[in-house]
Formats: structure tokens, C-alpha cells, sequence
């Protein structure tokens, strides 16, 4: 699976007036493309700091000691304000627990909802265009370097028989442009027509329902939203034939619909509605024709298509596609794939001569000279800036941020010197103040902030880990090249340029916006949209307002979606619906989601896997199934048995305590104090992350082999084999 | 808990309206004595308003509050309704010419109607204060709920001063006992709320109305701003409170699992209206109005497998119902179950339960 967003080593702290509070200590984990990962813990375990440092809104007084978030080949602790616009509410989006702090309170929700997807569409549209054409230049520049020197073969293994020269080549490149964007033409058009039926057929529908129930309420607007929607349904594909009667029947539906509101009785207009229906289920019955297939023959062939049926249609237009064109074009795409792996290997090569040579002055003893270590490391950047391979589809993150995260890393180590020498200075002063005070025989009221001092040595080997990740990154690429899968790249390189050509094409007007919103606001449950469109977020109650957040965090159809505490303040049946939605937009959309609640129960209802956190760590990790099923870590069972389900009958077993102060993270297990199965090294060493089975992990020293054998408690025992039974039953 | 049927508080026809929003719309319920008795209900159901129209938050539109046999609320527009269709019915008489005879009966029923809307107004005007001190709230948020400048000693003894007591030692006596008793210790009575964390300041909330000693307790979402691992620590110390006082709570929440596990009878509540009231454990095994269903279907549980399966029961009032013909009431299925449906419905639920 695809890796949307890695956090290595996070470590974050705020700084307060008493000291440092170390609000998230070394948390490690990674989001997979349309998956839901669950982060569990009590108010105060940091989750919501991991997800805010995603989007680059810590509050003003935190400090992030360590670590990466690894987005799109960028880190995200690391890039600059400009370039985290870009990122935040388009690519990352996130609902937050407190709806009127997202929500501007003098402005109308309408234009909130739809002031995003206007703004970020023109932003995507440009972008689009860019990354298309630098990737089709990149690719005909390689086709031309692959050919001109020769000797690569072509995709079923034979040498090429015809070469072109840099001309043709060039010329390929740019038919595929020119046919790609009249393919989007034909079948946005198309998209357009069907759309609008589908959701004229559905506000039919749902009109002949309110008829038959005689519960038809502002019924003119309704009628009118019909007719707006059924006139956008003429096309060659969607409606053809029946095109003239359906003009005919709109033309006298609000006719109808005047004389049946004065007498009450809706009959004549819910027959012409059926009519309606008919023919729009019919069209939407119809066989689509491959638009891209089409596109190409429109563009190059100069004739009109060929009369015959859709199937046969789309085998003819298939036949000439690859004939003149698409066979030739992945080919030499392919060829163009090869050339530039073995080229870039090559790159990679030397770049892992100029690690290890890098390493050695990185890892010299004693203090680093800061001159020649940014040499070293300016000669090790640019090594492996050249050995990028831009062509992947799938960037390579590590290669990506290699350069930010090595600076970022000496950066570090040359400021702690003197910032060391500083705060030790400052940590003095107010020693010797306490201690004059203390001779003078007064107890002052306040303490001696111990100095925040930064270990040079830990600082010296994160510069060396960013340069030993990178080796043995680079390692295990030039081991499995051979293994590599050129024709599958080629079309993921294809379908790349295909999407991007259709993003820039794609624009969102007012009028689609709008639209769009309104139907966002009916699918989280806000009635009377239309209505409610123009209001303002003071007129509307908590649990609507937090669906309004939610609306808005959607509408910018994002990568993925944080969710700090989305339902908490919902009843049952909207937190449902919303679930719902979020797991439909999941499913559509490949939408990768990082969900932070303390509900057990939407957890099981949402998430693939799950990460519970404690104090700053995450204490245990694994698929759902595994964390309900066989919880290891004793405070996932203290979670699980401190609230009731339906058939809970016992005491609930409570977490006796608050959390630790993190100002001073206890030294061993974080939750050994509220824990009743604590071990004495609970309190003296950090017990280190057990694997129960692959892809689950717990850190706990229960699971020590040298541990006493302990059960969970009896409430979670009960709860599971009870589970266990009904599932049994289903 | 003398006698397990005694009825301590009783809701008769209770109406609430804002303007022209019937936030509680024609609610009757009894509480008994050393029950818990569940509210529940989508946010904007009324459920909050219920609660508070009981304590006299608000003043309400129409209908009985009576607690422990006496009158302690009372609404008016009931009456003038009546009043008002009479005096309509008089005109038609007349206009029709009628026999003076039921014109008198007209005028008569319209005194009637004059002296129980004053004997209303008098029992809402003069209620007894000693009376209503034995019912106290719990409030939702902690944070929001206490006085951030008052100290906790303050702020638990605020009830007793009210009511006049004026004996310091008195009061630190019993303030000391109830933080006690709710799991606190003396000292922190001279502390000031925000060095609490949130489930003790629950507990401080919890001090504040125990302490007046009340018959029964309205907790309106006393769990739902609390962290996981501080609800439970709530929950079973209201639990413990309930044995040891033996108090009589209304229990307003939208969590249903806790409803389930903390009521022994549960009223649902949809747009004002009461549509379904029956034992806890009936109501969860054989839901019957269609909300409750749909209600009950939606339900999270920490369970992946079943969460996988389930499948939600949308409920949308104009499909399930047909009141075309005859408007629904609350009738009673089976001893204790009511639902809020019309004749046909009544049968087909009747045919249901067999």
C-alpha cells in the first residue's frame, strides 16, 4: 500500500512557566492511502498536538526537539508558512473538537462553505497544469536521451526495430496533450448531463414521495430545481431521442404546477413527473463510449464516428487507438522508464559513496568543525539531488527531504552550543538568587527552573541516523531494481498525466459551489439548506454548527482528513449519519483519515488500525481487531473496562488518578501509577515496544518473557467473549 | 425506599413552548421513589428544557409539575385555550339561537376553567421553597457550572446560606462531609475550581447538590464533557450516592450505553414529544416506535466485527406514520411500555410483542 504520510521520532514540547512540558516523546507511525488510523487516549496524551503539528498550528510556545512528517516528499515540521498553504484545507484538512473557533462568526455559512472550493479549485487548476507539463517535458526529453543513445528494448523484451528521431519524439508527447485534453472535453460534458440526471431523477423522487404522502412543502422551488437540472441532460449519451418530449414536458411543468398549488391537488403535476422519470431512467440506462479512445480519433483521424453500437464502438475506436498511437507511446514511455532507472542507479551509487564518506566526518570524535562539515554535507546534498529519479510517480520521501532534514539536523547540533551555554547561564543566576535568598533564612515561593540543556552527543547522532537512513534507503532500492515492474509504472505514469490533465480542466463555478454546498449541508443532516445557506453560524446550535465544520473540511475534497473529536458533542443518530458520510467519502475518494476520539465505539465503528497513546507515547498499536479483540497493554484495558456497553451490568472499573505531570515524565512506564498490574521495572525503565504479531506492537513489560503471566481484568475478559459469541451468531 | 411504588415527581402535560417552537410539546412522565429515570434524545429533542421547566428554570406554558403530591409548577394557556374555543362556542349558540340553557353550561365550564387557572397561577406563584430545595441539578459542564472566583467551600455551601443558615462551624462541618463523600478531601476546600481537573470538579458539582439534601437529583449530561476514564469515576460515584442516600435521579443524556447502564426506566423523546417509555431493559430488547429503532440501531459499540454488520435504521417521520386519519397518543402496550402511536399502530405493535 501506498504511504500518504510517515511521523518519525516525534518529540514536542511546550514551554511554560514552570518548565518544559513534554507533550508528545517519540512517537513513530504511518498513514496508508484510505486508511483510518484511530489515535485513542485521554484529554492531555497529545494526540491533538501530533495532529495540529501536521498542519503547522502548534500554539506559539511549543518546541519540536525531533522528528519528521513526511508528506508528498516534504517534511512538514520543516517547510515555510507559503508552501503550508498549499497544503492546509486542500491537501490536509482537518475538523476540529470546538466548531466556532473554525467558523468565522461574521460571515454567512454559504460563502464559508463555498469560499474554499472557489479558491482552491483556480489554485488546482494551475497546479495541475504545471505538474502535467513538466512531467510530459521530463518525459520526452528522457524518450529523446534513451533513444539517441541507444540499445534499450522495448516491452516485450525485443530490441526496437524502428528508432525516431528527437523530432517524433517530441511530436508524440505532444499529441498525447492535445488528445488528452479534448478526451476531458467530451467526457466532462458527458459527466455533466449525468449528473444532472441522477439528481434530478433523486429530487423527482423524492417530490412524488411528499405527493403521496400530501406533505409537498415549498413545492415552486422544488419544481424549479427540477427543471434547472433536467434541461442540463441533453447529450449525445445521456439524453438523445427523447430530448424533444422532455423540452416539451418541462416547458408546461410549471404551468402545471400553478394550477395544482390553487386547487390543491398535485395529481397532473406528479404524472408529468413520472414522465419525467421515465425518460431520465432510460438515459441513465444507456452503454457509455470510452471518451479517451474517442478523443483520440476526433482529434487525429478527421472523420465523423462510425455509426454502430456503443460496444462495438468502443472496440473500433480501441483497435485505432493502437494502432496509430497508444502501443508506440508506451513503448517508448517504457523504454524512456528504463533509461532513466539504469541512469539514476548509477546516481545512486555515487551517492552512497559520498555517505559514507560523509559519515566518517560526521561521526568523528570530540567536537565537529562546522566547516568542514558543511562541506562534507554540501557534497553529500547534491549527490543526492542528482540521484532523484523525478520520473517516479511514487516520490521517494527519504531521497525528497533528505536535504532539509540533514541541514535541519547540523542546524541543531551548532546552535546547541551556544544556546547550551546560555541556558546554563541563565539556570545559575536564579540558583544563586534562590540560594541568597535561602541563606537569608526567607523560602521563596517559587522554584529553580531546571535548565533545558541539549545533549550534544544525542544532537551529533541524529545528524549521523539522517545519513544512515538514507544508506540503507538507497541499499534496499539497488537491491530490489531488478524486481522492478516497468510496464505497471508506465500506466501509473499514464494515469498520473490523465488525472492531472482532468484537474485542469475541471473548474468550479459560483453556481456549482453553491450547489455542491447545499448538498453537502443536506448530507450532514442540515435541513432546509437552501434556507439556512444564508445564515450565520451564531443561528445555529452546537451539534449543527460542528456538521457545518465538517461540511467545510469536506468541500475541499482533501488527501487526508484529521478529525480531532468530530462527533463528540453529537447525538447518536447524527454521529452515525456523519460517520457514515466520512466512511462513504473514504470509500470514493481513497481518502486517508487520522481519527482522534476517546469513543471506543466510533473508534470500532471506524478505524482500520488503531494507536492508543499515553502521555505523550503510543502504548499500543494494531488493527482493530487486534486492539478490541486482544488488548496487551494494560491501560487499553483500563480504557476498555472503564466504560459501559449495552450489557454492562458490573462496577465499572475506574482509572484511579489524574495523568503524570509531563513537566517531569515519570522515569519508567508513564502509566505505572494508576496501574494495577505494575511490575517494579514499571517504575524504573521505559519498557520498550513488544511485536504480539506483525502489524501489532505494545509497549509494556507484561509481555516480557520473564514476566509474570497476568489476565486482563474480568470486564474486559466478559466483554470480549461476549463479543466473540455475537459475532459467532451473525 | 419504603415503598418502591411511591410516586415522587410527576410530569402532567407539560408543554414548553419559545414563541412559537414547542420545545416540549404535551410530556407527561412519573418518576418513582429511588428510581433512575432516563431522558433520552437527539440535541433539540427538549429533553435539557424538560429538566429545567421541573426546576422552575423556566416558567411553563401549560401543564402540572407536582412533587410529592404537591403542586409546584403549573402552566396556563391549557386553560385559556379552553376559556377561549368556550367563548367561541357561545358566540355560535347564540348566533344559532340555542337554548339559554347550554349557553349557562358554556358560561358555567368557562368559570370552571377561571378558578383552576387561578388555583394554577396561585399554586405556580406560591410554591413552597423548602419543598423545592429538595430537587437540585447537575449541570452539564463542569467548567462553565462553577463560579471561578467563589472557593470550593463557597460554592458547596452557597445552597445552605441561601436557605439561612448561619452557623459557620455548621457549614464547614457538612461541607467537609459532603467532599468526603464525594471523594475529595477537606483541604481542597479552600481551593478555587481551576485547580481541579475535570472529573473533580464534576465531583465539586456533584457536592453542591447533595448537600441540600434533595429527594432527587436531575443530572442533565453530568457525564458527556468528561474524558473516558473520568466518566466512570462519575458514573459510579453517582451509583454509590444512589444506594447510600437513596436518591431519585432523572438521568438526561444522549449517550445511550450509559442511559442503559446507569436507568431502570427510560422515557425516549423526539421533537417535544414523548414517543416511546418503558423498563431499561424492555425498551433495549423490544424497541417499538419506530425512532426508538432507529435510535437504538445507531449506537456505536467497541466491538469492530459487529460495528462492521451493523446496519443503521433511518427514521423519517412522514414513512413510518400515517396520521392522516388519527392524530398518535401515548397508549400502553404492555404494563409499563408506552408508545406514542394511534389505533392501527397500537394493534400492530400489540401483534408485535406476541
Amino acid at each position: 500500500m501506498e504511504k500518504k504520510l510517515e511521523v518519525k521520532n516525534l518529540r514536542i514540547s511546550f514551554k511554560t512557566a514552570n518548565g518544559k512540558v513534554q507533550a508528545v516523546r517519540n512517537i513513530n507511525f504511518e498513514l496508508y492511502k484510505g486508511e483510518t488510523l484511530a489515535i485513542v487516549g485521554e484529554s492531555g496524551s497529545g494526540k491533538s498536538v501530533t495532529s495540529k503539528s501536521m498542519l503547522g498550528i502548534l500554539a506559539g510556545n511549543a518546541i519540536i526537539e525531533s522528528g519528521e512528517i513526511i508528506y508528498d516528499g516534504r517534511d512538514l515540521l520543516k517547510i515555510t508558512e507559503d508552501e503550508f498553504y498549499r497544503i492546509r484545507g486542500d491537501k490536509i484538512a482537518m475538523i476540529f473538537q470546538d466548531p466556532m473557533s473554525s467558523l468565522n462568526p461574521i460571515m454567512r455559512i454559504g460563502k464559508q462553505l463555498t469560499e474554499a472550493m472557489i479558491l482552491k479549485g483556480k489554485a488546482r487548476q494551475k497546479a495541475s497544469r504545471i505538474a502535467f507539463n513538466d512531467t510530459l517535458k521530463l518525459l520526452s526529453e528522457t524518450m529523446i536521451k534513451a533513444i539517441a543513445e541507444g540499445g534499450y528494448t522495448s516491452v516485450s523484451g525485443e530490441k526496437l526495430a524502428k528508432t525516431k528521431s528527437a523530432d517524433e519524439l517530441t511530436k508524440i508527447c505532444k499529441d498525447f496533450d492535445a488528445f488528452e485534453f479534448k478526451h476531458i472535453e467530451l467526457e466532462q460534458a458527458y459527466n455533466e448531463a449525468k449528473e444532472s440526471a441522477v439528481e434530478a431523477l433523486s429530487a423527482i423522487v423524492d417530490v412524488l414521495f411528499h405527493i403521496e404522502k400530501n406533505a409537498f412543502a415549498d413545492p415552486k422551488e422544488k419544481i424549479r430545481e427540477i427543471v434547472n437540472l433536467a434541461s442540463k441532460t441533453y447529450n449525445e449519451y445521456v439524453v438523445k431521442e427523447d430530448a424533444a418530449e422532455l423540452k416539451a414536458l418541462l416547458s408546461k411543468l410549471t404551468k402545471k404546477l400553478s394550477a395544482d398549488i390553487k386547487s390543491n391537488n398535485y395529481t397532473a403535476t406528479a404524472e408529468a413527473l413520472t414522465s419525467i422519470k421515465a425518460i431520465l431512467e432510460a438515459a441513465l440506462a444507456k452503454e457509455v463510449p470510452n471518451f479517451f479512445r474517442m478523443g483520440y480519433y476526433l482529434k487525429f483521424s478527421g472523420k465523423a464516428l462510425p455509426e454502430m453500437p456503443v460496444a462495438e464502438l468502443n472496440e473500433f475506436l480501441l483497435n485505432y487507438l493502437n494502432e496509430h498511437f497508444m502501443l508506440e507511446f508506451l513503448t517508448y514511455a517504457e523504454t524512456a522508464l528504463k533509461y532513466s532507472a539504469l541512469v539514476y542507479a548509477e546516481k545512486k551509487k555515487a551517492a552512497l559513496a559520498e555517505a559514507a564518506k560523509a559519515i566518517a566526518v560526521f561521526s568523528a570524535d570530540g567536537s565537529l568543525d562546522k566547516k568542514t562539515v558543511e562541506a562534507a554535507a554540501n557534497a553529500l546534498i547534491e549527490a543526492v539531488e542528482a540521484s532523484i529519479d523525478r520520473l517516479e510517480i511514487n516520490k521517494d520521501s527519504i531521497a525528497y527531504t533528505f536535504h532539509t532534514s540533514l541541514n535541519y539536523a547540523i542546524e541543531n547540533y551548532f546552535n546547541a552550543i551556544p544556546r547550551n551555554a546560555a541556558a546554563q547561564k541563565a539556570h545559575d543566576k536564579q540558583q544563586a538568587k534562590y540560594d541568597a535568598l535561602c541563606a537569608k533564612g526567607k523560602k521563596p515561593d517559587w522554584k529553580v527552573i531546571p535548565a533545558a540543556l541539549i545533549n550534544l552527543d544525542d544532537a551529533k547522532q541524529d545528524i549521523v541516523n539522517v545519513v544512515d537512513r538514507l544508506i540503507a534507503h538507497y541499499e534496499h532500492l539497488l537491491a530490489v531494481a531488478a524486481n522492478r515492474d516497468f510496464a505497471k509504472e508506465t500506466v501509473a505514469l499514464v494515469d498520473f498525466l490523465k488525472l492531472n490533465a482532468s484537474e485542469t480542466v475541471y473548474k468550479v463555478t459560483k453556481s456549482m459551489a453553491k450547489h455542491k454546498a447545499i448538498k453537502l449541508m443536506e448530507e450532514v443532516g442540515i435541513q432546509e439548506a437552501r434556507k439556512r445557506f444564508k445564515q450565520y453560524p451564531f443561528e445555529f446550535s452546537g451539534g449543527m454548527r460542528q456538521r457545518i465544520v465538517i461540511a467545510v473540511a469536506l468541500a475541499a475534497n482533501p488527501d487526508i482528513l484529521i478529525c480531532d473529536e468530530p462527533t463528540t458533542a453529537l447525538d447518536v443518530t447524527i454521529q452515525a449519519q456523519i460517520l457514515e458520510l466520512i466512511n462513504k467519502i473514504k470509500e470514493e475518494r481513497q481518502l486517508s483519515i487520522i481519527f482522534i476520539t476517546h469513543d471506543l465505539g466510533v473508534v470500532a465503528n471506524m478505524a482500520d488500525r488503531i494507536a492508543v497513546m499515553y502521555a505523550g507515547k503510543i502504548v499500543e498499536y494494531g488493527t482493530a481487531e487486534e486492539v478490541f479483540y486482544s488488548p496487551a497493554h494494560p491501560y487499553t484495558w483500563a480504557l476498555l473496562s472503564s466504560m459501559p456497553d449495552l450489557d454492562t451490568n458490573e462496577r465499572l472499573e475506574a482509572i484511579p488518578g489524574t495523568p503524570p505531570n509531563m513537566i517531569y515524565p515519570p522515569v519508567g512506564d508513564a502509566f505505572a501509577d494508576r496501574n494495577k498490574y505494575a511490575l517494579e521495572i514499571d517504575f524504573e525503565m521505559q519498557p520498550p515496544m513488544f511485536k504480539i504479531t506483525e502489524t501489532h506492537h505494545a509497549a509494556t513489560w507484561l509481555l516480557h518473557e520473564n514476566a509474570p503471566k497476568v489476565d486482563p481484568p474480568k470486564i474486559v475478559t466478559d466483554r470480549i467473549e461476549r463479543m466473540k459469541n455475537r459475532g459467532g451468531e451473525e | 425506599m419504603e415503598n418502591k411504588n411511591e410516586v415522587l415527581l410527576e410530569v402532567k402535560n407539560l408543554c414548553q413552548y419559545f414563541k412559537i417552537n414547542k420545545a416540549v410539546d404535551d410530556v407527561s412522565f412519573a418518576v418513582k421513589k429511588g428510581e433512575v429515570f432516563g431522558l433520552v434524545g437527539e440535541s433539540g429533542c427538549g429533553k435539557t428544557t424538560t429538566g429545567r421547566s421541573i426546576i422552575r428554570l423556566y416558567d411553563i406554558t401549560s401543564g402540572d409539575v407536582y412533587f410529592k403530591g404537591t403542586r409546584i409548577a403549573a402552566g396556563t394557556k391549557s386553560y385559556k385555550d379552553a376559556i377561549a374555543k368556550a367563548k367561541a362556542d357561545i358566540k355560535q349558540l347564540k348566533a344559532s339561537g340555542a337554548s339559554a340553557a347550554e349557553i349557562d353550561e358554556k358560561n358555567k365550564f368557562i368559570a370552571d376553567q377561571k378558578a383552576a387557572m387561578a388555583a394554577a397561577i396561585h399554586d405556580h406563584k406560591h410554591c413552597p421553597k423548602d419543598l423545592v430545595t429538595k430537587i437540585q441539578m447537575i449541570f452539564q459542564d463542569p467548567i462553565a457550572s462553577l463560579d471561578p472566583r467563589m472557593t470550593v467551600r463557597d460554592i458547596i455551601a452557597e445552597g445552605l446560606i441561601i436557605n439561612g443558615m448561619k452557623d459557620k462551624k455548621e457549614i464547614d462541618e457538612k461541607v467537609f462531609k459532603m467532599l468526603e463523600m464525594v471523594g475529595l478531601v477537606k483541604e481542597h476546600a479552600s481551593r478555587y475550581p481551576h485547580e481541579f481537573s475535570g472529573g473533580q470538579k464534576q465531583r465539586i458539582g456533584v457536592a453542591r447538590a447533595i448537600i441540600m439534601e434533595p429527594e432527587i437529583i436531575i443530572a442533565d449530561e453530568p457525564v458527556s464533557a468528561l474524558d473516558v476514564s473520568i466518566q466512570a469515576q462519575v458514573i459510579n460515584l453517582l451509583n454509590d450516592l444512589r444506594r447510600e442516600l437513596g436518591l431519585t435521579i432523572l438521568f438526561i443524556a444522549h449517550d445511550l450505553s450509559v442511559v442503559k447502564y446507569f436507568s431502570d426506566r427510560i422515557g425516549v423523546m423526539y421533537f417535544g414529544k414523548m414517543v416511546e417509555l418503558a423498563d431499561a431493559d424492555e425498551l433495549f430488547k423490544n424497541p417499538l416506535h419506530p425512532y426508538t429503532k432507529s435510535l437504538l440501531s445507531a449506537i456505536p459499540l467497541p466491538d469492530p466485527q459487529y460495528e462492521k454488520q451493523r446496519k443503521r435504521i433511518k427514521y423519517d417521520p412522514l414513512e413510518s406514520h400515517d396520521y392522516s386519519e388519527e392524530g398518535p397518543t401515548l397508549r400502553e402496550i404492555t404494563p409499563g411500555h408506552f408508545v406514542y402511536c394511534n389505533t392501527a399502530e397500537f394493534e400492530k405493535y400489540k401483534s408485535e410483542l406476541k
